[in-house]
């Protein structure tokens, strides 16, 4: 060998991110932004935010003004990532030797970096304060999911994706605006790649797959009904409901037909504002693998509590917290505490910086194989 | 028109903060266990992650299908210190040699035997769509156990990176304490030595119950034994003072021989070895031990000037063949002469 092949092979995996295939199945959905997260991923009724197509887009009826992000731009990675990156960083690493190598591979074993980048423009329109808003969403997302498994013959299992997303929508109040009714229309590009290289592969000299030449592509469009239905009361008291239409896109993974509801209250006191949510996601069990049925993987609780609120959306401060999956956001992990899992600070729509730390559930049901990650999200707009 | 709020309801507010902490506490935090066939694969695989491998052994055991077979195997070889990686980068390495290479992973106690044969089985004899990989840990495992066997026959040892044995250096068999002997003896007729008594007690049982033996069963070792005063007719036409003829050899000879089982380390040494010559990315033509050991070379000894004298005669002994299945002491003994390594 090949020490040159294998120190090559090494150096793909950290610089180009050469991942595992995938084969315990993460719940891929676009477009989950930093606010949700940071609430356990709720959204279905308490979306109120720039995000709110990819949620329910009759959720767009808690936006009550205009609301433009131009551009925003949100960055997802994993502690593992993180832990690579601190790596090269550093240079705790030493691929000289043959031995260096192999030590290095038995290290990662079992490791996950995950990185995602989202970025693009929103723009929403409120046309009455009952929740009668339109809006357009132009987003590229990229994904790159690496794992490397088995100790004995290791093997970089690499999941590589990228997605272009247009979608518009509109929100329609019914009466007097108890219930609104929305619906989107999207329209997705979907290249990706996933592959497993392992050290065979490396010693035959085999080429590296990548997106370009081994990727498959795929487009398609598909479209999202949601209701919103809001009680006049103080604890303002939302239930949402949406179901989205299966999108197939040829070659590259569909996106699956998906139902959910959501439950959330709103409470003020002062100058402060506390919002609850809790979500029941893909209720009929189409994400996953085969059997996967799962409910605590399905559910998702989140607390926001917002510190002297600018607006009905957004505060000057605003502390997020939730349960993800099966996970407390503040749950420790082998000594890993995540503590509060969103802080968020905003100057109106023209700058809003959010920092969530969440666990994803990356195994086949909740509390198997959890994975740390780190979202920061900017956004300039008006 | 506005829609017009109600009046504050504590009790609708604390109704709903109890939903919500009845509804964790009701679900509970996380799954206890996995509740589907990929669950369980994923179990496994995170057990192998964590190099757990008795735990890995205990997660990844009856798992259905090739892939959790093979997880299962790789439990099994992890558990008794044996690891792909390591192997494959060493044999990648011109400067080593594969014989010498594994010759420190000769399995050392019954366990590491018994994982060994546990994990080749289900490779080899349980998953349905072998890839190279598959091949060439079998090809390893095998390896191993037939180098246990010959290392018990042989007394193997690694000297400064070269694999000794009993026959020694130049290899002389006739070191071994196993060695067939041919006596010579004076004859008065021709006024020379002539072979007189061939004796050869036979390698014994374990050596083929090792190899040839399926990996769940024992394999049955047949003993032919030759004990009768043979003539040999020897063709010295090139030597004008004796010409043709005919010397009385003497054999008191015990010949074990086994039909090399289907589940055995040596049939799917041959099977894999010849899988992975196909397209394999690493020469381990050396490690094709039924290659070298189904040859049908019967052993003989030579005592000048007279011609060999061979140890399986055509008589009570059967003569061995290539490519037969079967071995018997006379193929090994000429293996042995010239093991390869």
């Amino acid at each position: 060998m090949s020490k040159k092949v294998l120190t090559l092979w090494i150096s793909l995996l950290l610089t180009v991110g050469v991942p595992v295939a995938v084969n315990a199945i993460e719940y891929r959905r676009i477009g989950q932004d930093y606010r949700s997260l940071a609430m356990g991923n709720t959204g279905i009724a308490s979306a109120n935010n720039s995000a709110a197509l990819f949620y329910n887009p009759a959720a767009m009826a808690n936006i009550f003004t205009w609301w433009v992000d131009l551009p925003f731009l949100q960055v997802s990675y994993s502690d593992d990532a993180a832990a690579l990156y601190d790596m090269a960083q550093n240079g705790s690493f030493n691929l000289e030797t043959q031995e260096d190598q192999i030590n290095f591979m038995n290290d990662f074993i079992g490791q996950n970096p995950f990185i995602k980048l989202d970025t693009g423009a929103n723009l929403f329109i409120n046309l009455d304060k009952k929740g009668l808003t339109v809006a357009a969403n132009y987003t590229y997302e990229a994904v790159l999911d690496i794992e490397v498994r088995n100790p004995s013959l290791p093997e970089i299992n690499s999941f590589i994706r990228l997605d272009h997303i247009r979608q518009t929508g509109v929100s329609i109040p019914l009466g007097l605006g108890k219930l609104v009714l929305g619906v989107s229309y999207k329209v997705i590009e979907r290249q990706e790649l996933d592959f497993t290289y392992d050290l065979n592969n490396a010693l035959a000299n085999d080429d590296f797959p990548t997106l370009d030449e081994n990727g498959v592509k795929g487009s398609g469009s598909g479209y999202d009904v949601g209701f919103l239905y809001r009680t006049a009361t103080t604890s303002r008291i939302m239930i949402g409901g949406v179901w989205r239409k299966k999108i197939s896109l040829k070659d590259a993974t569909d996106i699956p037909e998906e139902y959910a509801l959501g439950l959330s209250t709103l409470h003020s006191y002062g100058i402060f504002r506390l919002v609850t949510a809790m979500d029941w996601r893909d209720i009929t069990n189409q994400q996953g693998s085969a059997g996967d049925k799962s409910i605590n993987r399905r559910l998702h609780f989140g607390l926001e509590l917002g510190i002297l609120p600018l607006s009905k959306n957004t505060s000057w401060i605003t502390l997020r917290s939730g349960y993800n999956q099966g996970y407390f956001a503040t749950q420790p992990i082998e000594s890993y505490n995540l503590g509060l899992s969103g802080v968020e600070i905003a100057l109106g729509h023209s700058l809003i910086l959010g920092y969530t730390k969440y666990i994803e559930e990356t195994g086949e049901y909740a509390g198997q194989k959890p994975s740390p990650r780190t979202v920061i999200y900017l956004s300039l707009g008006f | 028109m506005r829609a017009k709020l109600e009046k504050p309801f504590l009790g609708q507010v604390l109704f709903l903060i109890s939903v919500f902490v009845a509804s964790l506490l009701f679900t509970g935090c996380q799954d206890t266990d996995a509740s589907h066939a990929a669950a369980d694969l994923e179990t496994c695989k995170l057990r192998l992650d964590e190099q757990k491998w008795t735990k890995a052994i205990a997660a990844c055991e009856g798992l259905e299908g090739d892939e959790g077979k093979h997880l299962t195997a790789i439990a099994y070889m992890g558990r008794s210190g044996l690891t792909m990686v390591t192997m494959l980068t060493g044999l990648s390495d011109s400067s080593n040699t594969p014989t010498t290479l594994i010759f420190e992973k000769i399995p050392d106690t019954a366990a590491k035997v018994s994982d060994f044969k546990t994990a080749l089985n289900k490779i080899m004899g349980e998953i349905e769509v072998k890839t190279q990989s598959m091949y060439l840990e079998a090809v390893l495992l095998s390896s191993l156990l037939i180098f246990k066997e010959l290392k018990t026959l042989l007394g193997l040892t690694l000297v400064n990176g070269e694999i000794g044995t009993c026959a020694g250096d130049p290899a002389n068999i006739d070191n071994c304490s196993f060695a067939p002997t041919l006596t010579e003896v004076y004859n008065t007729t021709y006024a020379k030595n002539v072979p007189g008594n061939v004796v050869f007690s036979g390698l014994g049982a374990t050596f083929y119950q090792g190899i040839c033996g399926d990996l769940t069963s024992d394999v049955s070792v047949a003993d032919s034994t030759q004990d009768t005063t043979t003539v040999v007719e020897l063709s010295l036409e090139d030597d004008p003072e004796y010409g043709t003829v005919n010397v009385d050899v003497t054999y008191d000879v015990t010949v074990d021989s086994a039909q090399i089982g289907a589940g055995s380390p040596l049939y799917y040494n041959k099977i894999a070895s010849e899988a992975y010559a196909v397209s394999g990315t690493v020469d381990l033509s050396s490690l094709n031990f039924y290659g070298r050991m189904d040859t049908g070379t019967n052993f003989s000894k030579i005592i000048s000037p007279l011609p060999a004298i061979a140890f399986c005669n055509d008589g009570a002994i059967a003569l061995p063949e290539a490519s037969d299945d079967t071995l018997n002491d006379c193929e090994i003994l000429s293996f042995l002469e010239n093991p390869g390594f």
